[in-house]
């Protein structure tokens, strides 16, 4: 655990020394962005369901912070390291690869959220009120769900970095894996505008890596709905978690060190 | 003239032939692209099953911008960024050295190198597209509103060229830059919807600014004959600016090279 406090630190370190880099990746976000100004426009003739303009406001504002925060890159990482042989280093150090990675992915949490404060605050003087829920419940589910969202997005990108032991280059699995995420999860719309996507998508895994702490903390998640939602993230984690560990024993006896 | 085409067709197909070696990724990169093309047009499609008119605009009528997006974006991520990231690769390592010693114009070298083939379903997905939604017009768009809107289209393309030169450019002093061709891609991800969608300053700023947003609706709107002249000579005329501009950075640029290998 002490060796994990390290690599975070050396994680945080990393990143200090990239930052330019690391604010023009959270520049790219812009899609949430563009998607709230074709939302907005129809919200603005008259609301859409139970969105009206800020609402839409709300909720792209949350799903960019979410998109933020609950990201990774460990499968470009990890084509990287098995592509050039680099892979063999961490290999030998007494701790799991995962978990280095896993350290160097969560260093920089603090500084994307750090980033994105002034623009939530900027969001929060533009519109007069942002509908968000903010009961107490509501407030530590999001950060639970967030947490969540995080390690199934850094599970995922793993299961995938590992494809590349077979297959030499596995980044269009992750390409085709993000597009039917954002389709799936609420990245490009709030799943409940489109009913017979939300019928499948509420018990897949996109949505819990998605919208669901932007559903919960614009207060549109209540009773057994918002049970469920948890409850399948929590399933979801597992099942990938069983997943990586499985996959990893046998994908780690296949790797050849090119180059090493 | 007609050396100059010879040229790049040349290094297209050379470009083409190396990348059919490996027919797997071939493979999946076209039937990517089929899905990225759903992708992009799912929202709108979604927002004209909610209501009959956004913005002012039809759905036949967004499809037309939304085509003349997939085909720029099918220009800019098939030819324009790929030649730019080689480009930038070949100034860090020198190798530029050796294109500069052939006996043809080095700007267009390496504007030709790279061609990414998986894009031509883009464009034709595009292609096939603004041929559906002008089908679907009423009234009908004469074929001279046609015209002026391929014209229109055509002075997007060279827009984003010239622009891509331009940013090149500064690859010969700034030598990292590939980060920045990721802000460019996603802004011009704004271009996907009819400027009317943007309001306040991010209209000003897409329409006049960064003219991304002009890039694919003013093809529309000409085709619709709802383009006045003011702004079709004003695309034109930046338009040929920045081209003219470009060419004279490109020499300055390449005149201060100096190889990194020697």
């Amino acid at each position: 655990m002490r060796a994990f406090g390290t690599m975070l630190r050396i994680g945080f370190a990393e990143l200090a020394a990239y930052r330019g880099e690391v604010v023009i990746w959270i520049l790219t976000t812009t899609m949430p962005l563009i998607m709230f100004a074709l939302w907005s426009t129809l919200a603005r003739e008259a609301p859409v369901g139970r969105y009206d303009e800020a609402a839409f406001g709300a909720y792209f504002l949350s799903t960019l912070v979410v998109r933020q925060l609950a990201s990774a890159w460990v499968v470009w990482e990890l084509n990287y390291t098995i592509r050039t042989g680099a892979l063999s280093g961490l290999l030998l150090r007494p701790v799991h690869p995962l978990w280095y990675f896993a350290a160097q992915n969560l260093g920089v949490v603090p500084f994307r959220a750090l980033i994105l404060a002034p623009l939530v605050a900027v969001a929060f003087l533009v519109f007069d009120h942002l509908p968000v829920a903010p009961t107490p419940l509501n407030l530590a589910l999001y950060v639970w769900t967030i947490a969540w969202a995080w390690l199934l997005t850094f599970l995922v990108q793993a299961m995938f970095g590992m494809l590349a032991l077979y297959t030499q280059q596995s980044l269009s699995f992750q390409e085709a894996w993000f597009g039917l995420w954002a389709l799936l999860s609420g990245y490009l719309l709030p799943l409940e505008l489109a009913p017979a996507l939300e019928k499948v998508a509420v018990w897949l895994p996109f949505r819990a890596m998605g919208s669901l702490p932007t559903e919960i903390i614009i207060g549109h998640l209540e009773g057994p709905a918002l049970v469920q939602g948890v409850l399948t993230q929590l399933a979801w984690a597992a099942v990938v978690l069983a997943l990586v560990a499985f996959t990893w024993r046998r994908a780690v006896g296949r790797y050849e060190a090119f180059g090493g | 003239m007609a050396r100059h085409l010879a040229i790049a067709l040349f290094l297209a197909r050379a470009s083409i032939q190396t990348q059919a070696q490996y027919r797997v990724d071939f493979l999946v990169q076209m039937v990517l692209a089929l899905f990225w093309v759903v992708w992009n047009v799912a929202p709108l499609w979604l927002v004209f099953e909610i209501r009959p008119e956004v913005a002012g605009w039809t759905r036949p009528q967004a499809m037309l911008v939304m085509s003349a997006f997939l085909i720029l974006k099918a220009v800019l991520e098939g030819l324009i960024t790929p030649n730019l990231v080689a480009l930038v690769d070949r100034i860090r390592t020198g190798t530029l050295d050796f294109l500069l010693l052939k006996p043809a114009d080095a700007q267009l070298m390496v504007s030709f190198t790279k061609v990414v083939p998986a894009k031509t379903m883009d464009l034709l997905a595009g292609l096939a597209m603004a041929a559906a939604s002008i089908a679907q017009l009423d009234p009908a768009p004469t074929p001279t509103a046609v015209l002026a809107g391929a014209a229109m289209l055509g002075a997007g393309a060279l827009v984003l060229y010239a622009v891509w030169i331009l940013v090149a450019c500064v690859a010969f002093w700034v030598v990292k830059i590939d980060n920045l061709s990721f802000l460019f891609t996603s802004l011009f991800d704004a271009a996907r919807w009819p400027v009317s969608v943007f309001r306040g300053w991010v209209r000003v700023v897409l329409t006049w600014v960064l003219p991304i947003a002009a890039m694919t609706s003013y093809p529309a709107l000409a085709v619709l004959e709802r383009l006045d002249l003011v702004h079709a000579v004003w695309a034109w005329g930046l338009t040929l600016g920045l081209l003219v501009g470009s060419r004279l950075a490109w020499r300055q640029a390449v005149l201060h090279y100096s190889s990194a290998s020697s």
